[in-house]
């Protein structure tokens, strides 16, 4: 042990121990992080590295688009989906999470929301694609645009399933 | 000496203080408790709009911050201050109406939260009048504090008093500069800064009343009561000086590091990451003064309850300041931000450190303000210390486990890229590890009751002996 520095304050002396050198050199260290980081990011400067949180978002969407675009093609294709009966069930699974609240559970429109869905009658046109594209993008009237929540595949799925609810007309 | 002490120093102020900071320590704690009960079970929010969640919230950060936090900052700076300065404190007017304007900021608040009358700052949720109180009674401390030392009777100012000091002055600016709002009634304001630039200021605020407040005020108490309990002196003056120094300068920066990918821009956002990192060893600092302190008296540990409760909080601030700076980190974050992370975080600071070396402090001072030498039990210490200690392990597991489970739950994709899991199925797969934190939180809790018992006691036969 070291000195003791020259007071006892209300009983309570302190020594004069050095700072233990790994404490030093952790500071020393962290520091040493902190000023790489700066060189290679942007903080004082644009950073070597050019990173930047927009351009960050752009590449993670870029490849993620590339990688899922096959398999979202492929399983989007409501005529495909509407041939297979588990793809079907998932459609109505589906419905029942997004679109029954407004719609009703049964579809038939009670809520005073959205409008009956089984009956023959639709206001957007009934084709597959019809549908497709409404569920997507939305309508004027209030209903959101479902494509940027739940993806092409959902909406294709779900799409198919309302396709269903008409009579398939 | 006992003759001198009641003479010289104000001990009935303390003693006021001490015993509302256990009373705000358990009304704080059982609203944590119910806010949690509610989040496993929220049919207890009993359709009663001033029981909702998101007004109890609220009432228990303010309660166990400000309430109890802050009455047990009170007590033991008015404790300390006048033992290292060897004086009375300055004025027994300013230290009474610290106590009743504190007090009735508390039960202003425990008012105005249920009834939902909020700014909507967290941790500063108290609307302009209730601001401009807290301003002024906290002036009234700070003149108080400085006006003490400036007539203190030692030569040197005590290491615990440096950290007092920076925690008034800062708070005094953060709390003023973050309470800037436009009233438009009594009841009703709205913050003087727009969008982006009122998220930095309130977290500017926000992680500096934890660094100033809940980090510096307690380390304050750290450096008065752990050495007078342990009866050993500082290990090392030196690593004082540079850990204080180094704190208040970094913890200052840091405060960006809460809104990491937001519409903060990247600089701001590299600072605050990297003067997190660099807040490592400024607060590893006090951990290593504070453990080396025992050097030489670690045997006393197997009997003495009370420095259990130091040991073990000293243990928390040293793992939760580890753990922030890590999840300062930008990649970290993008995993653990939004998540019960960040609550176990935040608990493990603030029972395992900042509640634990309260409590082992008050049952310092409890005793010897009730002019006794000990508290009536040191088994119930024992019980309370055990009690604490499992309470706030399982609460914080409970939150690692969920909240990673959530982080990697919101970023699961499909084959096609579509999430796999809706926000709603992440909520109930939380159930059982809030059902587990409940129960964490209420052991905890319950060893604040057995502290009241023992307040009591040791009160009553204190009363007794001087009858």
């Amino acid at each position: 042990m070291a000195d003791k520095i020259g007071h006892s304050i209300d009983g309570i002396e302190e020594y004069d121990n050095p700072i233990p050198g790994w404490l030093m050199w952790l500071l020393y260290a962290t520091i040493a992080f902190a000023v790489g980081y700066w060189v290679v990011y942007p903080g004082f400067w644009p950073g070597t590295a050019g990173w930047s949180q927009a351009k960050m978002y752009e590449e993670e969407i870029r490849v993620a688009e590339a990688e899922y675009a096959e398999i979202r093609k492929k399983e989007s294709d409501i005529y495909t989906i509407l041939k297979n009966p588990a793809a079907l069930a998932e459609g109505k699974e589906i419905f029942a999470q997004n679109c029954s609240p407004c719609h009703g559970v049964e579809a038939k429109g009670d809520t005073g929301i959205g409008p009956n869905l089984t009956d023959a009658e639709w206001l957007y046109g009934g084709t597959p694609e019809a549908i497709v594209k409404i569920i997507n993008d939305g309508t004027e009237k209030g209903m959101p645009p479902w494509g940027p929540q739940i993806g092409p595949v959902k909406v294709a799925k779900v799409s198919a399933f309302v396709h269903t609810l008409g009579g398939g007309q | 000496m006992a003759v001198e002490t009641a003479t010289i120093y104000d001990d009935e102020i303390v003693k006021k203080f001490a015993i509302m900071s256990v009373v705000w320590g358990i009304v704080g704690m059982l609203v944590g408790v119910i806010a949690a009960a509610q989040l496993a079970f929220p049919v207890l929010n009993f359709d009663i709009p001033y029981l909702t969640f998101g007004r109890i919230r609220p009432l228990h950060t303010n309660a166990v911050i400000f309430a109890f936090g802050g009455s047990v900052l009170f007590a033991a700076m008015y404790y300390s201050v006048q033992r290292t300065c060897r004086v009375r404190l300055f004025s027994d007017a300013l230290s009474n109406f610290t106590f009743w304007g504190w007090q009735l900021i508390i039960v202003l608040a425990a008012v105005t939260l249920p009834l939902g009358i909020t700014g909507g700052k967290e941790y500063a949720e108290l609307e302009w009048p209730i601001d401009i109180l807290i301003a002024i009674v906290w002036v009234a401390l700070g003149i108080n504090f400085f006006g003490t030392l400036w007539k203190r009777k030692e030569n040197h100012i005590y290491v615990g008093n440096w950290f007092f000091m920076a925690m008034i002055i800062t708070t005094a600016v953060l709390h003023i500069f973050n309470s800037m709002a436009l009233p438009v009634s009594f009841f009703k304001s709205y913050s003087a800064y727009a969008g982006l630039q009122d998220a930095m200021v309130q977290w500017w605020y926000g992680h500096n009343a934890v660094g100033f407040i809940l980090t510096a005020g307690f380390l304050g108490i750290m450096y008065y009561f752990l050495p007078k309990q342990a009866q050993r002196p500082i290990y090392s003056y030196r690593l004082s000086i540079l850990h204080f120094w180094t704190l208040i300068f970094l913890y200052i920066w840091a405060g960006p590091h809460h809104l990491l990918y937001t519409t903060l821009p990247d600089w701001t956002q590299t600072l605050g990451m990297t003067f997190s990192i660099m807040l490592l060893v400024p607060s590893w600092g006090g951990m290593v003064n504070g453990l080396m302190t025992l050097k030489g008296a670690w045997d006393k540990l197997r009997t003495d309850p009370i420095l259990k409760f130091m040991v073990v909080a000293i243990s928390f601030y040293g793992m939760s300041t580890f753990e922030g700076p890590m999840m300062a980190i930008r990649t970290v974050n993008a995993l653990s931000h939004y998540t019960d992370w960040g609550i176990g975080h935040v608990h493990s600071g603030a029972l395992g450190w900042v509640a634990m070396i309260s409590i082992g402090a008050l049952y310092y001072m409890i005793p010897r303000v009730f002019g006794k030498t000990e508290m009536h039990s040191t088994s119930l210490i024992n019980a309370h210390f055990w009690m604490s200690t499992i309470g706030v392990v399982v609460y914080i597991v409970a939150m690692w486990i969920s909240g990673i489970m959530q982080g990697l739950m919101w970023k699961a994709v499909n084959a096609d890229g579509s999430l796999t899991y809706t926000f709603a199925e992440s909520v109930a797969a939380m159930h059982p590890y809030y059902v587990m934190r409940l129960i964490g939180g209420f052991i905890f809790f319950s060893g604040m009751l057995v502290m009241a018992y023992n307040l009591i006691m040791t009160a009553r036969t204190a009363e007794r002996r001087v009858a």
